[in-house]
């Protein structure tokens, strides 16, 4: 393929100096991949949408047209980066169902306001636009066992080292808990245990933002926590809902 | 030993616990069907797990048992929210191909030095550097959308500091300024010109996020030195059409 400047329109694309685009390829159902290519996993990624675009989007264009004018999902999931831990494959999730959020160990860190810095937006942005835009009335975070942010959450004593430690701190209410009410449980059973109410941390996060809390309390929203066991395959699912 | 504690220090005063369950193959709706009025969706979520389960789960115990003893993944992707975007069911991802990160617009904002301090969070610096200096990932794809209802609020507004959709979305306004200087250049009527200007933008701004991207260290060095490679995606939802191209360095 072409080394070139731009991705559309001959106009010069945003680069950073000294470097350039190369190998631009549109993807549908027509798609011949490149013989000489030796880029194995993302080829296999445009094959795979070739798949998708014939196997799932041409056979369903009826959905696929309506959700190009618009989508409505009725719910959010947050739910871990972990490779092990998609959620369309855990919940059969359709096109347009559900908003998914996908972050370190799930976390959502307490609102701030309105204004804050860029990199603490991310989260905030996503419940803002879901909860008073999109009007959704679930939201789900789901946590899971085998989790390296809760694993970092729980064997380090320093969370300024590094950006990892700097974003599960937010879980230590959850550390505490454990460490406090279960000492005498196993590191593993105390890990699963942690895994389950660092979930908890996240939904009382979820609390403190104000259309949050007045929509849970009006019954629009509901709010709800999932631990998905990846060795025994198993879901644990619960709500939280006002006493 | 329960599974979830009901003690309720961790949970906001006033709140409790309810409908504490456990799906796996033996799942029956039965016991919830008393509360199923307005938990359809979520016990919808539940019913399928079960398939899951069944299907696939205990189809392929070797792949499982193998992937609960760790994960490999050789990629690491970065896209929207939107529910349209699974990328799971766009790029047909096995359990344990790729690590995901999903946010508004999948934007990636730029590493500042001081983020390493207490008062920022930056998820996309935990994610990428976990990925990328833990888990030695190979590839990194920001995959953008058309009808992106994060490039709309770029595109539409002039006030970024409202709200956190605004302060979030102004990470991209190097591609807003991409687009309108395309639509002037360019000369098209005013209909035209806002579908070209979003497409423009849309896919611009996925440039920003790789141009981002570079800006954290253990990232640029990793480029350069070609243990990993970026690339960007534009997926349109109209036409089902994946756009795709790599940044590399120059020679």
């Amino acid at each position: 393929m072409s080394t070139t400047t731009t991705t559309t329109t001959g106009q010069p694309a945003i680069l950073p100096e000294g470097y350039e685009i190369t190998n631009i390829v549109a993807v549908d159902e027509n798609f011949n991949p490149d013989p000489t290519s030796e880029q194995d996993v993302v080829d296999k990624l445009k094959a795979k949408f070739k798949d998708f675009k014939i196997e799932v989007f041409l056979p369903n264009i009826e959905l696929f047209e309506k959700l190009a004018e618009g989508q409505d999902p009725k719910v959010m999931l947050i739910t871990c980066i972990d490779s092990r831990c998609n959620p369309t494959m855990l919940f059969g999730l359709e096109a347009g169902e559900a908003f998914v959020v996908r972050n370190v160990a799930n976390f959502v860190h307490p609102y701030e306001g309105q204004h804050v810095a860029h990199e603490n937006a991310a989260v905030g942005a996503a419940i803002e636009l879901a909860v008073t835009v999109m009007d959704i009335k679930h939201i789900v975070v789901v946590g899971h066992s085998n989790c390296r942010g809760i694993k970092a959450l729980m064997t380090r004593d320093d969370f300024t080292t590094d950006l990892v430690g700097n974003w599960v701190k937010v879980g230590l209410p959850a550390k505490e808990k454990v460490k406090q009410l279960y000492p005498e449980l196993s590191f593993d059973e105390q890990l699963s245990l942690c895994q389950k109410e660092a979930v908890n941390v996240s939904l009382k996060n979820l609390l403190t933002y104000p259309y949050v809390k007045e929509r849970v309390k009006g019954g629009g929203l509901h709010i709800h926590g999932m631990h998905y066991n990846l060795r025994h395959g198993r879901l644990t699912s619960w709500d939280i809902v006002r006493k | 030993m329960s599974t979830v504690s009901k003690e309720p220090q961790l949970l906001e005063h006033g709140y409790e616990i309810q409908n504490l369950v456990v799906v796996d193959e033996n799942y029956s709706t039965a016991v919830e069907e008393v509360n199923s009025e307005h938990d359809e969706v979520v016990n919808k979520l539940k019913n399928k797990f079960k398939d899951f389960k069944t299907d696939k789960f205990l189809a392929e115990p070797e792949l499982f048992n193998k992937l609960a003893k760790q994960q490999e993944p050789k990629v690491m992707l970065i896209s929207c929210i939107d529910s349209r975007c699974n990328p799971t069911m766009l790029l047909g991802l096995e359990p344990g191909e790729a690590f995901v990160v999903r946010n508004v617009a999948a934007l990636v904002h730029p590493y500042h030095e001081q983020v390493r301090h207490l008062e920022h969070e930056n998820g996309i610096g935990a994610a990428t550097q976990f990925a990328v200096s833990v888990m030695n990932v190979e590839h990194i794809v920001v995959v953008g959308h058309s009808s992106c209802g994060g490039i709309k609020a770029l595109m539409s507004r002039d006030d970024f500091t409202t709200d956190l959709v605004g302060g979030w979305v102004k990470i991209a306004l190097p591609a807003k300024k991409k687009a309108h200087l395309h639509s002037h250049q360019a000369h098209h009527n005013g209909e035209l010109a806002h579908h070209e200007q979003m497409s423009v933008a849309e896919k611009e701004s996925v440039n920003v996020s790789l141009k981002n991207l570079l800006t954290y260290p253990f990232i640029e060095e990793r480029v350069k030195d070609g243990r990993l490679q970026i690339h960007g995606m534009h997926y349109n939802l109209t036409e089902g059409k994946l756009t795709c191209w790599d940044i590399v360095p120059r020679k």
